[in-house]
């Protein structure tokens, strides 16, 4: 044997030894820490958080052990409802909460990056004519203001109005119902439309040279009155649900198809009314069982086995259309 | 091209090298991305597609497909001739925006460079976030737009104004670059410097808005490319606020929605010029449209001074939106500031000015600005005068390169009196 190939045969096992010390080096670290491999795949439109299919209200029963249960909104039938016009009846009480955790919404752009409000606590109820939900939430402080950069506090139930819609505001053939109360249009109607004359009572206005006076001009006056002052007032005149100087109703029917096809239900009844207290809003929604609303007829229809979804904004976190907390569908029942 | 998507070819340079085009029925690299992209696609997933931006020399992403407007709203500012009257201003607010809950809205503002801005600081803000901008010798964009910063697929890079960035509409009026030390001005030319920089709305090739708005409830027409908001849908959610990166999108407080300069359509759609062009008595302003169809014109006014002769810049091409509001920059102004501003080409714009006087044809387009206001679609130097036609190609305008001059005697033999130079 030369020497030259000697040499190359300890080379040869030199570098065996080695490559035998890394795989030995690299098994061992895997073994350390290796973890049991979780895989979620989220399905169409869902986060992966989000554990409920669409369309399945029953699938609490496929919880695996170890899983915390998924909340579950009752709508107990009592005979004398909490008063649907003040959100702190005392006959609240007498209702059983479940309390919903919410994350954040980041299924379509724009998201927010983590929830804004982590949980929203639901009560239920209903007397055979009319449905009843109340909501609350921790706010420390209530933001009621729609200005530059500036948002309101918001909260909304949505329903599916066919079966398999997507708790992401619904598909193209699948809509969904939502009922939404915002802030601001509560203050509007407990104290008056939040005009710039209210919302900036020092502000200074010369003339507006449709007006018949100088000085600030209330702009429920201007809709009611000269055409000349309502050529300005082009969303109003349009019908744009967010331009309404007489606000009745602090909250809106909205149908939607889709992010960003939330449209304005004319001439829906349902009713709502928030307060915020101690750090905390409290909202009721009120439904009426109207017959042939396509709603109360799924409702009638199948009681047990309805869906429920939540959202709630944070004014001051900037939360304002998508970007907001949410959870996903959630069985609801009504009781009998 | 199944999708209808044409590239925005005539909207490039008159440089034949650098013209894009489909000669040889070549495929561009960016109409593979938009052929091969996978039909099904996730709810609310904002897919990117690649549009050719001639102002950054490059493909960028963006939201949304679409061809080209079928012409393209366009407008040249000569700021070496703005006295910052706010005759435009107060002609749009007249019109447009004296309403209630308007009182903050400008949807034209003429404002003071270096310092003036409205809102405030509208635009050192976003060039904060964004970073340096950098272009390399080919005039392309090195740097990121505001449709790029954020990721694939992430809304438009902004910021959003507050409500006392709206508080005061003329801030830093006539505040010059830097202090004037006494007596200096009886010694020559002195270093500071300021301009005008009057703003409309850009109606951009690309607008952020539209970009923005998880609504769709703004929309770029096809007939002009004027961009508009809904004024029925819009649910003023302020995204458009916040990505426009000119903030030229309002909120009004009383409607609770955004509004923008609607580009005078209704004038438009009779083939007259906005009210703030029509109305600028400094005649700094033309109102036309750019060719999208085609190539550039030779006798369109807008694309012979913005798209051939390159006279005119866009402001911040940097942000990627291709603004259609042209710049003749500032001839005083030292370029460093204005190449922030108007991106390259600004040393070459200034020459040009500079040289007016030897240069008729250009020096022709610029005297029709102004002159009429029916918008000029077409125009030709005939003899010592520039003569403009109209939509309906009807002459409306002949301006004389030199107005004529009358010498009348001291005394009114007529009315008996003597002519004195006071009226």
């Amino acid at each position: 044997m030369t020497r030259d190939s000697q040499n190359q045969k300890l080379l040869m096992m030199l570098m065996a030894g080695m490559g035998l010390v890394v795989l030995v080096m690299l098994a061992s670290i895997f073994m350390v820490t290796r973890r049991p491999v979780v895989v979620v795949v989220p399905g169409l439109g869902e986060t992966p958080a989000a554990t409920v299919a669409p369309g399945t209200a029953d699938a609490t029963g496929g919880a695996l052990a170890g899983e915390v249960p998924l909340p579950e909104v009752q709508l107990a039938r009592l005979a004398t409802l909490p008063a649907s016009d003040n959100p702190l009846d005392p006959a609240w009480e007498q209702v059983a909460t479940v309390d919903v955790p919410l994350q954040a919404q980041q299924v379509a752009e724009p998201m927010l990056a983590t929830a804004t409000v982590t949980s929203v606590r639901v009560q239920a109820a209903h007397d055979g004519q009319r449905y009843l939900w109340r909501l609350s939430w921790d706010q420390a402080e209530p933001s009621t203001q729609s200005d530059f950069g500036e948002f309101s506090d918001a909260v909304a139930l949505q329903f599916p109005l066919v079966d398999g819609a997507p708790y992401t505001m619904g598909g193209p053939d699948t809509p969904v119902s939502i009922l939404y109360w915002k802030a601001i249009w509560q203050k509007d109607v407990d104290e008056g439309f939040q005009d710039s004359t209210v919302v900036r009572p020092n502000a200074h206005t010369d003339l507006y040279w449709f007006a018949s006076q100088p000085g600030p001009v209330a702009a429920d006056q201007l809709a009611a009155g000269d055409p000349m002052a309502r050529q300005w007032l082009i969303p109003a005149s349009a019908g744009n649900p967010m331009a309404d100087y007489g606000r009745k109703c602090p909250m809106e029917a909205i149908r939607a198809a889709g992010f960003g096809t939330s449209t304005h239900e004319q001439g829906n009844a349902c009713q709502a009314r928030g307060k915020w207290s101690e750090g905390r809003w409290q909202v009721v929604f009120e439904m009426p069982a109207r017959d042939g609303d396509a709603l109360i007829d799924r409702f009638k229809a199948n009681p047990q086995q309805q869906l429920v979804a939540l959202a709630v904004w944070d004014g001051a976190a900037r939360n304002r259309g998508g970007l907001k907390s949410i959870s996903n569908w959630i069985p609801m029942r009504i009781g009998q | 091209m199944s999708n209808g998507f044409r590239p925005l070819a005539s909207c490039t340079s008159s440089d034949s090298s650098t013209r894009l085009g489909r000669e040889g029925g070549q495929e561009y690299e960016y109409e593979k991305n938009i052929r091969d992209r996978p039909e099904g696609r996730l709810e609310g997933e904002q897919e990117m597609v690649k549009r050719f931006n001639w102002q950054i020399g490059r493909e960028q992403d963006y939201p949304y497909d679409a061809p080209p407007p079928k012409r393209q709203v366009a407008y040249v500012f000569d700021t070496n001739k703005c006295i910052e009257c706010q005759t435009c201003t107060v002609a749009c607010k007249t019109c447009w925006t004296s309403g209630k809950g308007q009182e903050n809205i400008f949807w034209n503002n003429v404002e003071t460079k270096p310092y003036g801005g409205y809102p405030h600081a509208w635009d050192s803000k976003l060039m904060d976030k964004c970073g340096g901008c950098q272009w390399n010798g080919e005039q392309k964009l090195v740097t990121l737009t505001v449709f790029e910063k954020n990721g694939e697929g992430k809304p438009p890079l902004g910021h959003m104004p507050t409500e006392r960035d709206y508080s005061a509409p003329n801030m830093g009026e006539d505040d010059l670059s830097k202090s004037i030390d006494l007596g200096s001005y009886f010694e020559g030319t002195h270093e500071g410097w300021l301009f005008y920089l009057a703003r409309i709305c850009n109606h951009c090739d690309h607008p952020a808005c539209i970009a923005a708005c998880p609504r769709k409830a703004i929309y770029k027409r096809e007939q002009d490319g004027i961009v508009l908001v809904d004024q029925e849908r819009c649910r003023g959610y302020q995204h458009c606020i916040e990505a426009c990166p000119y903030k030229k999108v309002f909120f009004n407080t009383i409607n609770r929605a955004s509004e923008k300069c609607i580009g005078c359509f209704p004038r438009v759609e009779q083939g007259n010029v906005a009210l703030c062009v029509e109305s600028c008595i400094g005649k700094i302003r033309m109102h036309g449209f750019l060719t999208t169809e085609g190539p550039p014109r030779e006798d369109n006014p807008l694309d012979y001074i913005v798209k051939i002769r390159k006279l005119a810049l866009p402001s911040y091409p940097q942000f990627g939106t291709g603004p259609n509001v042209f710049y003749i920059p500032p001839v005083h102004v030292p370029d460093p500031f204005l190449e922030m501003i108007f991106g390259p080409g600004v040393e070459e714009a200034k020459e040009l000015y500079r040289n007016l006087k030897n240069d008729r044809q250009l020096l022709g387009a610029l005297l029709l600005f102004g002159a009429s206001p029916r918008i000029i679609t077409r125009f030709a130097v005939e003899g010592d005068e520039a003569v403009g036609w109209d939509v309906d190609d009807v002459e409306c305008v002949r301006v004389p390169f030199t107005e004529p001059t009358w010498t009348r005697k001291h005394f009114d033999e007529q009315h008996g009196a003597y002519r004195h130079n006071a009226p």
